[in-house]
């Protein structure tokens, strides 16, 4: 049997902006109970990966609150782990804090794992994927590297600096560049990679003769317009790229749509999180909620339209919030209006009755804040 | 390491007055409060009263609570100097035999007891839905040297012959104990929690266990007995929130209790650091639809409403579809009610489908909905 081993990489250059100023996307708040690389561990998880590593670029401390000390996606909790592979050395020196120094500094993980084949997928691209059948294609195609990609039609604003591929007629990836907005209609890297650790060692080590700036992408892209036979795998079905608030913003709410959700829920693959052993949400007699969700814990006695409401939240009587993203702990007071607004943990709204910003640009208040 | 004190839990009894509900289910595994289960509330109290050693003695449908309890890990009662034990009867060197009564079962498990060699055992019930921190009660038994003690409620006069009933003298030491008496002479009832000093408890079982007579019952024998052994009885008057789910009429009332009145049972402000602990159940956050109308409820995760819910309790994975009408019902999970359908005043069991445009009204009574 094969011995696979997963590589969460959260080590891309996107940012959600003022979201995450303080943590990683990694471990910022989605749908209101999930962080984001709750899926990339499901999908590792439900893929039977048990042996998994995080590349973690930085802010650790709220990685390893989040992972905390429970086997949350393991099978067998004595050989499963989620190992944190942190670069402390080339943690402030943004040049240098790349995933193939992370690698490099923490390559004795791989002595004791020994794995046969490694899978590495981002936690800032969303979609629910089944890595075995990569894995079996990435074999049966004979390349040294499988990138997993979609097929999108609005390259325009998606994926929007993530990467774009161009294939030649043998179905092989000859190119691998920034998707810089230009057209509309292209296929997108997913940022996730399927290759033996033989492959990875090689590309590591081209990494290094090359450049010491190189991350794993560039060496990919580079490799890739030399010659390397590289295999694509097309991912049909959701798929959703986080590159800025806005479209965290936009990529939550649009999951109100019960069909869009299914794309991302799949029957019979669960994604896992942490509990925080918060209880059912209460609704009081003047609640109005209408297309949300809600996360367990909250009170809410006011209304609530086209939003997500994360754990105890606290909505009062009279208020209103309408698509608008309320994170944790967070309490909105009597006949307060939040309006397009994405509202940070620990937040109390409360003398500002008014609060709304844009569609286009959504206000955002910050952790903690008293308004 | 000797341990101060142990937690024996009485889990085995089927709940007969439950119905279909503990058809195939034991009463402490009956599902309570939109999330929970009612063992989950003694096992949390223990857990927060810092007791790390539990014993629960389990007979009625024993390997489903058998495995809900497992290693004690959805309750924290896992960790290194803890130890969460499933006790069902089991075949010894003397034979085979079912637990006879609550004093049987805990005598059927001496050498579990000898072999941890507590000064103190904690005796509960997996029949009641209340918070306590057993602590302050160990403190009354150790301030009072006794040898028993005895936590109780005050009872309306009127219900007082359905519990066991003490009359105390002004030290709060009990002077009498009478068995659900025809004609009550005090209001303090036992909540069948008792802390034992162990080695008074060793000795009266061990007489208990040879007297062929005895119903093997701590409130019929064992407590009568020590009385007449002029023992030290103390009682620990509790008045917080405490019901005993025996019937459906009552477990649908504990429930609305959560949503009626917040003093009564308060899941929500942890104030007095005994928040319950559950399983966690890995759903999707609840969705409340473009149609719903949702008020004077509590909601667990997963569930998705989309009709009209009033004074309820809905369960994780329940799907309540358009135009139905839920009035004071409690809805166990996974269960779907389809379109247009009106129910009032009932629980409706877990994992069913009710059809569409139906009407069921429990009336003056509550009934339990099956399929």
């Amino acid at each position: 049997m094969k011995r696979i081993m997963g590589l969460c990489n959260l080590h891309a250059p996107t940012t959600l902006n003022e979201l995450t100023h303080s943590r990683p996307i990694a471990s910022t708040s989605f749908l209101g109970r999930y962080a984001f690389i709750d899926f990339t561990l499901s999908n590792f998880s439900n893929s039977g990966i048990d042996e998994v590593g995080i590349l973690v670029k930085n802010h650790p401390r709220s990685i390893l609150k989040h992972l905390g000390s429970t086997n949350v996606w393991n099978t067998n909790t004595k050989l499963g782990y989620e190992a944190i592979m942190y670069n402390e050395k080339h943690a402030h020196s943004p040049s240098y804090n790349h995933d193939i120094n992370n690698i490099i500094a923490n390559d004795w993980i791989f002595y004791n794992a020994k794995p046969d084949v490694f899978v590495i997928a981002p936690a800032h691209i969303l979609y629910p994927i089944d890595f075995r059948e990569v894995i079996k294609a990435h074999e049966q195609s004979g390349a040294k590297l499988t990138i997993v990609y979609s097929h999108i039609t609005n390259g325009k604003t998606e994926f929007v600096g993530g990467d774009e591929l161009r294939f030649d007629a043998l179905g092989h990836i000859r190119e691998l560049t920034l998707n810089k907005g230009a057209s509309d209609d292209i296929n997108v890297s997913l940022e996730t990679y399927v290759l033996t650790l033989p492959e990875l060692a090689a590309l590591i080590e081209k990494a290094r003769q090359t450049s010491a700036f190189f991350t794993l992408r560039d060496i990919i892209s580079s490799e890739i317009s030399q010659g390397m036979v590289v295999n694509g795998y097309r991912h049909d079905g959701y798929v959703r790229h986080f590159g800025s608030l806005k479209h965290y913003r936009n990529h939550s709410l649009e999951l109100l749509n019960y069909d869009l959700r299914r794309g991302l829920f799949l029957e019979d693959w669960p994604v896992y999180t942490v509990t925080h052993d918060t209880p059912p949400t209460k609704y009081g007699p003047n609640a109005q909620v209408k297309n949300s969700f809600v996360a367990n814990g909250s009170r809410i006695n006011g209304k609530v339209i086209n939003s997500i409401i994360s754990r105890n939240v606290v909505i009062e009587e009279g208020a209103i919030v309408k698509n608008s993203i309320v994170f944790t702990d967070t309490k909105i007071g009597k006949n307060v209006r939040v309006t397009d607004a994405i509202i940070d943990k620990y937040a109390r709204v409360r003398e500002v009755k008014d609060i709304a910003g844009t569609e286009i640009d959504p206000l955002y208040v910050k952790q903690g804040d008293r308004i | 390491m000797p341990k101060e004190i142990v937690a024996m839990l009485l889990a085995g009894g089927k709940g007969t007055r439950l119905e279909a509900l503990t058809r195939k289910i034991a009463k402490p595994a009956v599902s309570f409060g939109g999330k929970y289960r009612i063992i989950d509330f003694p096992l949390s109290n223990c857990a927060n009263s810092r007791i790390d050693t539990v014993g629960v003695l389990t007979q009625y449908e024993s390997v489903f609570l058998n495995t809900y309890i497992g290693n004690g890990e959805k309750w924290g009662l896992n960790g290194v100097h803890s130890l969460t034990a499933t006790l069902p009867p089991r075949q010894t060197e003397q034979g085979a035999a079912w637990y006879k009564g609550t004093a049987d079962a805990i005598y059927q498990n001496i050498d579990f007891l000898d072999n941890l060699n507590p000064e103190y055992v904690l005796i509960l019930s997996g029949d009641h839905i209340y918070k306590m921190n057993y602590q302050a009660m160990l403190d009354d038994h150790k301030r009072h040297g006794a040898d028993l003690t005895v936590a109780v409620i005050d009872v309306p006069l009127a219900e007082a012959s359905r519990f066991g009933i003490m009359s105390t003298d002004d030290k709060m030491l009990i002077t009498k104990f009478s068995e659900k008496p025809s004609k009550p002479t005090s209001t303090l009832a036992s909540m069948g929690i008792y802390i034992f000093t162990y080695k008074v408890l060793k000795q009266a079982l061990v007489v208990d266990a040879k007297n062929e007579k005895s119903d093997h019952d701590f409130g019929k024998n064992v407590i009568p007995y020590l009385l007449d052994k002029k023992k030290k009885l103390l009682a620990y008057r509790f008045d917080g929130y405490w019901k005993d789910v025996g019937t459906i009429a009552s477990l649908w009332q504990a429930n609305m209790d959560l949503i009626d009145d917040e003093q009564a049972l308060d899941l929500y402000s942890n104030e007095d650091d005994l928040k319950i602990f559950t399983e966690d159940t890995h759903s999707v956050p609840q969705y409340v639809g473009r149609q719903a109308n949702l008020v004077n409820s509590m909601v667990n995760q997963g569930a998705i409403i989309l009709g009209n819910v009033n004074h309820s309790v809905i369960f994780n994975e329940v799907l309540i579809e358009e135009d139905c009408e839920i009035v004071d019902c409690v809805i166990l999970p996974g269960t779907t009610i389809k379109a247009g359908t009106k129910i009032r005043r009932a629980i409706v069991a877990n994992d069913i489908t009710i059809g569409s445009n139906r009407i069921i009204d429990g009336g003056e009574d509550i009934i339990l909905v099956t399929n």
